[in-house]
C-alpha cells in the first residue's frame, strides 16, 4: 500500500516536503511515524507531532491508509 | 484541581476560593492542601452556638445546617487548624463534607496524575492525630523533608 | 457574556485614585483578552503620540490581562505588556502566575496602571478594595525577601486569619527598581515575565508589587455540561500525550537541543552544538532536583521541577532551572555544571533579572572581551568563559548598575550601540556581536542547524523579535504562523498544555466557555493577522530612542549567517536569499507590503482603517 505524507515547517528540512513509502500492511499513524524517525535519527518526540487532513486534525492512532492527503506538522517545544 | 473541582461539584462554577480544600504554598514545592480531617472529638460540632454542625453518621464527615448558621466564627476559632471558610456570597460556613463518601477532590487529583490525596477509612486516633495540625507545622515537616538542612531557612517562618 | 468580565480594574498611581472601565465583548471577539486585548488598549490610550510616550516615563501603561480561557484552560498564564522598553512596541510577555485567576475572581479582566508614584508603593487589591500602600520597607529587596515581607503585611486569605503562605504577587526586584530593561515582572519566587522588560516599567512607576486577592466566583460558562467533560478529558489527555514533558520539563532540552539538534546558545552563539553528557536533565535530577513536580495552578502537566544547590554552605533555590534561563546562563557563558548555571539561574530569579536577556547580554559581553574589543579596564575585572565567580559578579553588576552593568542594564542592542560609541566604532562592528532581533535578545533556539523548530524567518518576521515563543512561520494557516501564538497568548493559555493538542480541541473548548463560534478559519484568517498587524504598526512607530527600519532590521543577527563550526550540522547557516524570499512571502501572505506594512486593503478587511495615520507617519519616517 503506497501512502504520502507531507511535512510542514522544519520537520520538511529534516524529512523532505513529501515522503512516499511502500507498506506491507496498513497500521496507525504513530507507528508508522515512530519507525520513520527511529529510520532517519531525526531528534523528533513522537509525542510532539500533530496529523492534518482536509484542514482537519486526526488521531494518530487512526489508520494511516485511510487519507489521501496527510499533513505532519511540529508542535514547538522548549520554553 | 482540587479547588477547581470541589467549587464545580458545591457551587457550579469554579470559585477557589468557596473550596472546601484550599492549596496553600508556603515555598517552591512545600505545598500544603487545606481541608478537615474529621477530628475524633469534633470541637467544631462543640463550639457552634446555634447546633448548625453536625456529623454525618455515614461517612463521618462535618455537615452544616444552613438554616441555623449565623456566620459567627466559632467553628473556626475552635478549629486547630483553621479549616472551616466564611465566604463573600455564603451564608453559611463551608466545611469538607467529603461528597457523601467520594470526594470529587481526590478523583481530580488522581486523574491529574498527581495522587496526593486519599479517601481512608477512619483509623485509629492516635495514628490520624498528626493530621490534625495547623498548615505552617506541616510545612514545617514537609521543608525539611524536601530541603533538608536548609528546610527551616527556607520556610523563613 | 461567558468566560469574562468586560470589565477592567485601572488605577492612577499619580493621583492614587481608581475607577472601574467597561470593554464591550465584540472587543473581545475581535481581539480576545491578553496579547491582543494589550495592543487594542494600547493603542486606543497611547496611539496618536507613541513615538513620544517613553516606556520608562509615567505616560506609558503598564497592563496586567487575563482571557477568556483564563482559569478554565488547564494551566494557567497571565500577560504583562505595555509599551516595551526594549522593542518600542507592544509585547504580550506571559507569566505562570495564580494571580491569573485573583483578577478573575476579583472581578475584573484585568488591571491597567497608569501614571506613576512619587514614592515607593504597592498595590493592595482585594476584589472591590484598592490600596496603594506605602513600600518604603520593601524597597531594594530582593524576590525571596520581598515574599516573606508582603506575607507579614497581606493576610493570604482572610477566612483563615495568620496562615504564612505566599501571597498571590507579581513584583520586582532591585533589577527593576533600577530601570534595568532586561528586568522581568516576577512571580512565585522563580516564575517571570520576562520578554518585553517589563520590570523596568514597574520600577519607573516605582511600583514594587501588586498583590490580589479576588473571593468570588469565575464567570459563568456557556455550556457548563460540556465544559466539564472536554475539560475532565483534556486534564487526562495532555500529560499522557506530553510524559516526556511531565517527567523532565523543559531541562530535556540542555542536552537533546545541543547535542542532537545542534541550536543552543553556546559562548554567544559562537557554536550551537556540543556533547557534554553531563549537561542534561539527568545530572539535574540527581544532582539539584529535590521535587520532581511542581505545578501552577490548574495544571496537570506539572512541567516545572524544584532544585537547590548549596555552595559554601549558602542555598541558591530555583525551578527546573527552566531551559532557557539555564542555556543562557550556561553553555551562553561556557558554563556546563549543572550545579553552576542552576545557582545563577537562582541569583537571577532573586535579582529580578531575565535569564535570557541578561544571559543575552553577557554573551555579549564576554565576546567583546574574548575578542578584545573590552578590556579588563573596561570591566573592571576580568571575563573569562566557565568562570562560575565572574558570571555571578556581572549578574549583580547589572542588577545594580555598577561599572560596565549600567551600560549592559540597557539590553543587548542599546549596550552595543552604546560600546560602539564608547570605543569610537561604527555600530555595525559591535552589532555583529550582538544576538538579537528589534532589541530582544533571541530565546535559545537556533535557526541555522534547522532542525530545531524556528524556521529561517522566526525572529526576522515576528512582531516580539527574538521571542522564541512568538516566532512566525509558514504556511501561515498552521501553527507554525505568529498567528497561532498571538491566539494563545490572548486566549491566555500556557503553551506548554498545548504541545500535543490539535488546535480543533482548543478552538472548541473555546467556544464552549465563550458561547462563540469562532472557527480554524476565522482564527488564521481574522484574529491572527489583526492583531499581529496592530502589534507591527506599533512596532514601527517605535520611539523615542530607538526606531526599526524593515529594510535593515526585519533581519536574522549577523551571526546567524555565520555557518555552524562544529557538529552533525557543520557548515549550515542562515541563508540571506531564503530568508528574504521567505520573508517576502510570509508579509505578503498576512497581507502587508514587501517592507512588512499592512496594505490599506488588510486595514479594511480586520477593521482597523484607524491605522492609517499611524501608517502614514511611519512612512513618512521611512521616506517611502
Amino acid at each position: 500500500m503506497r501512502v504520502c505524507i507531507k511535512f510542514l515547517g522544519n520537520l520538511a528540512e529534516l524529512l523532505g516536503s513529501e515522503v512516499c513509502l511502500e507498506l506491507s500492511r496498513c497500521s496507525s499513524i504513530a507507528e508508522v511515524m515512530w519507525s520513520l524517525i527511529k529510520e532517519k535519527d531525526i531528534p523528533v518526540i513522537p509525542e510532539h507531532l500533530i496529523f492534518l487532513s482536509q484542514g482537519k486534525s486526526v488521531s494518530p492512532e487512526d489508520n494511516i491508509c485511510s487519507f489521501n492527503e496527510l499533513y505532519v506538522i511540529r508542535t514547538l517545544q522548549g520554553g | 484541581m482540587c479547588e477547581i473541582a470541589c467549587s464545580l461539584r458545591h457551587e457550579g462554577v469554579i470559585w477557589p476560593e468557596a473550596s472546601r480544600i484550599t492549596v496553600l504554598e508556603f515555598a517552591p514545592g512545600v505545598v500544603v492542601p487545606h481541608t478537615c480531617v474529621q477530628c475524633y472529638d469534633y470541637p467544631c460540632v462543640k463550639a457552634c452556638p446555634t447546633n448548625a454542625l453536625y456529623v454525618d453518621s455515614k461517612t463521618g464527615a462535618v455537615l452544616v445546617d444552613v438554616g441555623k448558621c449565623t456566620l459567627c466564627g466559632a467553628c473556626i476559632r475552635a478549629c486547630p487548624a483553621r479549616v472551616p471558610k466564611i465566604v463573600k456570597g455564603k451564608n453559611y460556613v463551608l466545611i469538607c463534607d467529603l461528597c457523601g463518601g467520594e470526594p470529587e477532590c481526590v478523583k481530580a487529583c488522581k486523574e491529574a496524575g498527581f495522587n496526593a490525596l486519599e479517601v481512608v477509612p477512619k483509623p485509629e486516633k492516635a495514628y490520624a492525630d498528626p493530621y490534625i495540625s495547623p498548615p505552617e507545622v506541616v510545612a514545617s515537616k514537609l521543608s525539611s523533608k524536601v530541603y533538608k538542612e536548609f528546610g527551616k531557612e527556607v520556610l523563613g517562618l | 457574556m461567558s468566560g469574562f468580565w468586560g470589565k477592567l480594574l485601572e488605577i492612577d498611581l499619580t493621583s492614587s485614585s481608581y475607577k472601574e472601565v467597561e470593554v464591550p465583548s465584540i472587543i473581545f471577539r475581535k481581539f480576545l483578552g491578553g496579547r491582543g486585548l494589550a495592543s487594542w488598549l494600547l493603542w486606543r490610550e497611547l496611539g496618536g503620540r507613541w513615538e513620544s510616550i517613553d516606556p520608562l516615563g509615567p505616560e506609558n501603561i503598564l497592563l496586567i490581562l487575563t482571557g477568556p480561557l483564563t482559569g478554565y484552560y488547564p494551566g494557567i498564564k497571565l500577560i504583562v505588556s505595555g509599551k516595551s522598553p526594549q522593542t518600542n512596541g507592544v509585547v504580550g510577555s506571559a507569566v505562570s502566575s495564580e494571580v491569573a485567576v485573583e483578577v478573575k475572581a476579583a472581578g475584573y479582566d484585568g488591571v491597567v496602571i497608569k501614571g506613576s508614584s512619587k514614592d515607593p508603593v504597592y498595590l493592595y487589591i482585594h476584589d472591590d478594595r484598592v490600596e496603594v500602600r506605602d513600600a518604603s520597607r520593601l524597597w531594594g529587596k530582593t524576590g525571596i525577601e520581598l515574599l516573606r515581607m508582603l506575607r507579614e503585611e497581606v493576610r493570604v486569605n482572610y477566612v483563615l486569619e495568620g496562615v504564612k503562605s505566599l501571597p498571590p504577587a507579581l513584583y520586582i526586584g532591585p533589577a527593576g527598581e533600577n530601570l534595568v530593561r532586561t528586568a522581568p515582572v516576577n512571580a512565585k519566587w522563580t516564575h517571570g515575565a520576562g520578554y518585553g522588560g517589563y520590570g523596568a516599567v514597574m520600577g519607573s512607576k516605582k511600583l514594587k508589587a501588586v498583590v490580589i486577592r479576588g473571593s468570588g466566583p469565575l464567570p459563568k460558562v456557556a455550556n457548563l455540561e460540556e465544559f466539564i467533560k472536554l475539560r475532565g478529558e483534556l486534564i487526562k489527555l495532555i500529560p499522557t500525550k506530553n510524559y516526556w514533558f511531565k517527567f523532565w520539563g523543559t531541562p530535556s532540552e540542555y542536552y537533546f537541543a545541543g547535542s542532537r539538534k545542534s541550536s543552543e546558545p553556546i559562548r554567544n552563539w559562537q557554536e550551537e552544538w556540543h556533547n557534554i553528557i553531563e549537561y542534561s536533565h539527568h545530572d539535574l535530577e540527581t544532582k539539584v532536583w529535590v521535587r520532581r513536580f511542581w505545578s501552577d495552578w490548574g495544571c496537570s502537566l506539572s512541567c516545572m521541577k524544584v532544585s537547590i544547590v548549596d555552595i559554601n554552605g549558602k542555598y541558591y533555590l530555583t525551578d527546573g532551572p527552566d531551559y532557557e534561563m539555564g542555556a543562557y546562563l550556561g553553555s551562553n557563558l561556557g558554563i556546563f555544571d549543572v550545579k553552576e548555571f542552576t545557582a545563577l539561574s537562582a541569583i537571577a530569579d532573586n535579582l529580578g533579572l531575565c535569564g535570557i536577556q541578561t544571559g543575552n547580554v553577557m554573551g555579549l559581553v564576554f565576546e567583546l572581551y574574548e575578542k578584545g574589543i573590552l578590556t579588563k579596564e573596561d570591566i573592571g575585572y576580568e571575563l573569562r568563559w566557565g568562570d562560575f565567580k565572574v558570571a555571578s559578579r556581572l549578574l549583580e553588576d547589572i542588577a545594580y548598575r555598577r561599572g560596565i552593568g549600567e551600560v549592559l542594564a540597557e539590553g543587548t542592542y542599546r549596550a552595543a550601540l552604546k560600546i560602539a560609541e564608547m570605543k569610537g566604532l561604527k555600530p555595525e562592528e559591535v552589532l555583529k556581536y550582538a544576538v538579537q532581533v528589534k532589541g530582544i535578545g533571541i530565546g535559545a533556539h537556533g535557526i541555522r542547524s534547522k532542525a530545531d523548530y524556528p524556521q529561517p524567518i522566526a525572529y526576522t518576521c515576528s512582531v516580539h523579535g527574538g521571542d522564541h515563543t512568538s516566532v512566525a512561520g509558514l504556511p501561515i494557516n498552521t501553527i507554525e504562523s505568529e498567528s497561532w501564538k498571538v491566539f494563545f497568548d490572548s486566549a491566555v493559555v500556557c503553551w506548554f498544555n498545548l504541545f500535543n493538542i490539535p488546535e480543533d480541541i482548543v478552538i472548541k473548548f473555546l467556544n464552549v466557555v465563550t458561547g462563540w463560534n469562532m472557527s480554524k478559519d476565522e482564527l488564521y484568517r481574522e484574529l491572527g493577522p489583526r492583531i499581529l498587524t496592530l502589534q507591527r504598526v506599533l512596532l514601527l512607530l517605535g520611539g523615542p530612542d530607538v526606531y526599526w527600519d524593515p529594510r535593515i532590521h526585519d533581519d536574522n543577527p549577523p551571526r546567524f549567517y555565520e555557518p555552524l563550526p562544529s557538529g552533525p550540522y557543520k557548515g549550515k547557516s542562515g541563508d540571506r536569499e531564503e530568508v528574504k524570499k521567505l520573508k517576502i512571502q510570509y508579509f505578503s501572505e498576512l497581507g502587508w507590503d514587501e517592507l512588512g506594512i499592512p496594505t490599506k486593503d488588510t486595514l479594511t478587511k480586520l477593521g482597523l482603517t484607524e491605522l492609517e495615520p499611524a501608517i502614514e507617519r511611519i512612512r513618512k519616517r521611512l521616506g517611502i
